[in-house]
Parts: structure tokens; sequence; C-alpha cells
């Protein structure tokens, strides 16, 4: 492989990672490790790439589209023609209105007892020791995909700072009857970091906002944030370090 | 599908779709009708997928079918072969890197050819594996990674040419000559 077919794979190389196991990229990666210059036109490619990558994701839909779009559904939905279906309609309704009211009380003594402290201290403690993790990947892309397929929370958007670093894996597990997922990253020094997802937006005792809020407990520096319904934790066992350099 | 089930649908790809849509129809409306259509088509058809997994693709997939037809593009864009021709380096400037925002990454897409745009935002937007992104395009992979090596050429220059054009009207008016009074 000479160095401009090598400049022309490494060209489609996307800056968050994902392609890391892709077979198309290793010879053109490999001989990017060996060659200065090449290697230094690759950063340059990766760091314009991701800029922009960036800067498509700050593109924002109008405020109103999400609501036009769920109202649009509930619009279409057919309406009951004759009257044994509006019969049978109302029959279901009472039964609904009673499972409902049924579910909203068992569903706020579930609420109520979801504390935000509780869920960073349990994440903490599955990390000590390291848990078996579900699938290993260096992609986070693959991560996200396998997540996905077994319906685990995934992420909408990673911090600045997670973008493009090594995955070692992923793993799902419940809280409190709610999914949580795990990714683990790989940081070019230090120790590893550790991100949560789990649906859930209302906490007992914390208010968490769009903003990450930074926090340090039991030797363990945090941060956490919510967006679109989900809540999302980061945790370092890495006292001395900040986590707001990654975002 | 449940209401739960099409929100959270909703939530997950709305965004997504959007961005994809805006940078092929270069205007918002025209976007979130897009949006709109693609989310509609699902409520009335989804229940056909069966492959669950596929969710992501199919919507993307509907949503560039849709601005194709409207498009009234309907026919094949030739294939293209991964060759060196096709590559023809093109240096972005500091300048232009320090001026990057979204509205100038928006701008230097609608200069695209609509072959380049599709594959190129799809490729930033770092949603789909190159294989989803040939399934959503209907082409196979060799011809997503041609047009994206010569796109990606193409968005450099258009950045180039977008940001040089600004600063030439930002001089230019700087330099408007005043009109003399009769008595100078």
């Amino acid at each position: 492989m000479d160095l401009k077919e090598a400049k022309l794979i490494l060209a489609m190389y996307r800056s968050d990672g994902q392609d890391a196991l892709d077979p198309i990229f290793s010879e053109a990666l490999e001989l990017a490790k060996r060659d200065p210059d090449l290697s230094q036109w690759f950063e340059q490619m990766r760091s314009v790439d991701l800029l922009i990558s960036e800067k498509m994701e700050e593109i924002t839909p109008p405020t109103d589209l999400r609501d036009s779009l769920l109202t649009a559904h509930k619009v279409i939905k057919p309406a009951p023609s004759n009257w044994l279906k509006e019969t049978w309609a109302i029959a279901a309704a009472l039964v609904l209105s009673i499972s409902g009211l049924l579910y909203w009380v068992y569903s706020q003594s579930q609420v109520d007892s979801l504390n935000f402290d509780s869920f960073a201290n349990y994440s903490a403690g599955i990390l000590e020791p390291m848990p078996g993790l579900d699938f290993q990947a260096s992609s986070y892309q693959e991560l996200k995909n396998y997540l996905e397929k077994g319906g685990w929370p995934t992420f909408e958007q990673l911090p600045r700072g997670l973008r493009g670093l090594a995955s070692l894996g992923c793993k799902g597990f419940h809280w409190n009857g709610r999914r949580v997922s795990l990714i683990c990253f790989q940081p070019h020094q230090g120790k590893p970091l550790h991100l949560f997802a789990i649906e859930q937006e209302a906490w007992q005792d914390q208010n968490i906002k769009s903003e990450p809020l930074f926090a340090q407990f039991e030797g363990w520096k945090s941060a956490s944030w919510q967006n679109n319904g989900m809540t999302y934790l980061l945790l370092r066992d890495q006292p001395d370090t900040s986590l707001a350099d990654f975002f | 599908m449940t209401d739960i089930d099409f929100q959270h649908l909703v939530d997950q790809f709305y965004q997504p779709l959007f961005r994809f849509g805006i940078s092929l129809s270069r205007n918002q409306d025209d976007a979130s009708d897009l949006v709109q259509q693609t989310f509609s088509l699902w409520a009335a058809k989804g229940h056909q997928l069966r492959d669950k997994s596929k969710v992501k693709t199919w919507l993307f997939t509907t949503l560039y079918r849709e601005f194709i037809g409207r498009q009234r593009k309907i026919k094949r864009y030739p294939q293209e072969e991964l060759t060196e021709a096709h590559y023809d380096e093109v240096a972005i400037e500091s300048s232009v890197v320090k001026a990057i925002d979204s509205k100038l990454v928006l701008q230097a897409l609608s200069e695209l050819e609509e072959i380049y745009r599709a594959p190129i935002s799809l490729f930033y937007l770092q949603q789909h594996s190159y294989q989803d992104i040939a399934e959503i395009l209907e082409v196979p992979v060799g011809t997503i990674m041609s047009r994206l090596s010569r796109g990606k050429q193409k968005l450099r220059d258009a950045m180039n040419k977008v940001t040089s054009t600004k600063a030439n009207k930002i001089i230019s008016l700087q330099q408007k000559p005043k009109r003399e009074g009769y008595g100078s």
C-alpha cells in the first residue's frame, strides 16, 4: 500500500473510532503508525472531521417538532366505526383506567424509592472488582449496536472527551426494575472511565440537569447529567483528576 | 404500536433524522416535513418490519426515499469504483477551521451535488456503519466509499470557498468609498 492509497482509505475513517476494528482500515492504520508525516496528516484530518461532526450535532430541530410528531400520531389513529366497537372501547377504557390507576399507585411507590445517590453508590459498587463485561470491543459503535439490539439504554451523544477513545466493553444490568447500560472506556492515560445510562428522569434526592454535575464520593469522581429522559453517570476511580476535561 | 413505544422512537431518532433531512433539503421546513412524513409512514407500515434491529436504518431509508421522491430524481446514479483518480487532496485552510460552525457546514453541504451530500451527511452524523449507509442509500459499499472520498474533498473545497466569499464581502463593505463633498 502506498501513501496515496493509505490516505484514500484513512480519509474514510470516522473520528469517533467506530471503524477501529474494520479490517479495511487495518493496513492503512499500521502504515500511519510507522510514518510520522502520514500520522500527522491523519490526526489533522480526524480533528477537522470531529469538528464537523460536532457542528452537525449542534443542529437542533424546531422546538415544536417533537410535539407535532406525537400529536399527529394521536390524530391519525382510527376511531371506532360502530356501536359495538364503541362499547368495547368504553369497557376497555374502564379496565385500562382501573389498571392505570393501580399501576400509577405502584409506580409512585417505585419512583419514591429511586434515589440518585443509591444508584451512584450501586454503580460504583459493581465496579469493585471490575465486573465481567457482556461484550468486548474497542469500537464504541459496536458496543452501542450490541446494547441497542438487547434493548438496553444507549447513549445519544457522548461527551466530547469520550469520543474517539478506545472502549473496553459494555454490560447491561437491572437496578430497581430499571434497565441500566454500562460502557467502559480506556483513556490515553490513567484509569478507565465508566459511563452508565439509565432510563430515569425524576430522582427523589437530586435534580439532575442537562449540564453535568461534578461530585466526588468514596474515592470516585463522578459527573451526572440528563438528556431526553435518560440520566447518565460517568465514574472514574481516580480522585486526583478532573472529569470536567471530558466535557 | 403503543403511544409509549412511538414516543420512545420519536425521542430516539427525530433529532438525527432532522439533521439528515436538513442536510439533504437545505431548509428547516422541508426537513421537518420529511421527518413528519417518515414517522407517519412508520405509524402506518412500521409493524411490517420483522427485524426490529433495523428500525433506525428503516427510518433513515424512508426519509431518504421520501426526499428523492420529492426531488423526482428516482433514476439510479451510475456506479462508481474506488480509484486513485478520485483522490485529489484539498487542504482545508486554518482560517476556515477556526470559522467552522453548523451554519457553515450546512452551507458547504448545500454546495455539493446530491450524490455526495447524502453519504457525506451520514458519514458526519456517525450514526451508521458503512453497511447501513449502503442500505439506506441503496448502493454498494464500494460506491459509498468512492462517493465519500470525493465528497469529502468537495466539502472541504466548498468550505474554503464559502469562507473566502464571506471574507471578501466583509472587506468590500469595509472598503466602500466615501462620497466626497463638493467643497473639498
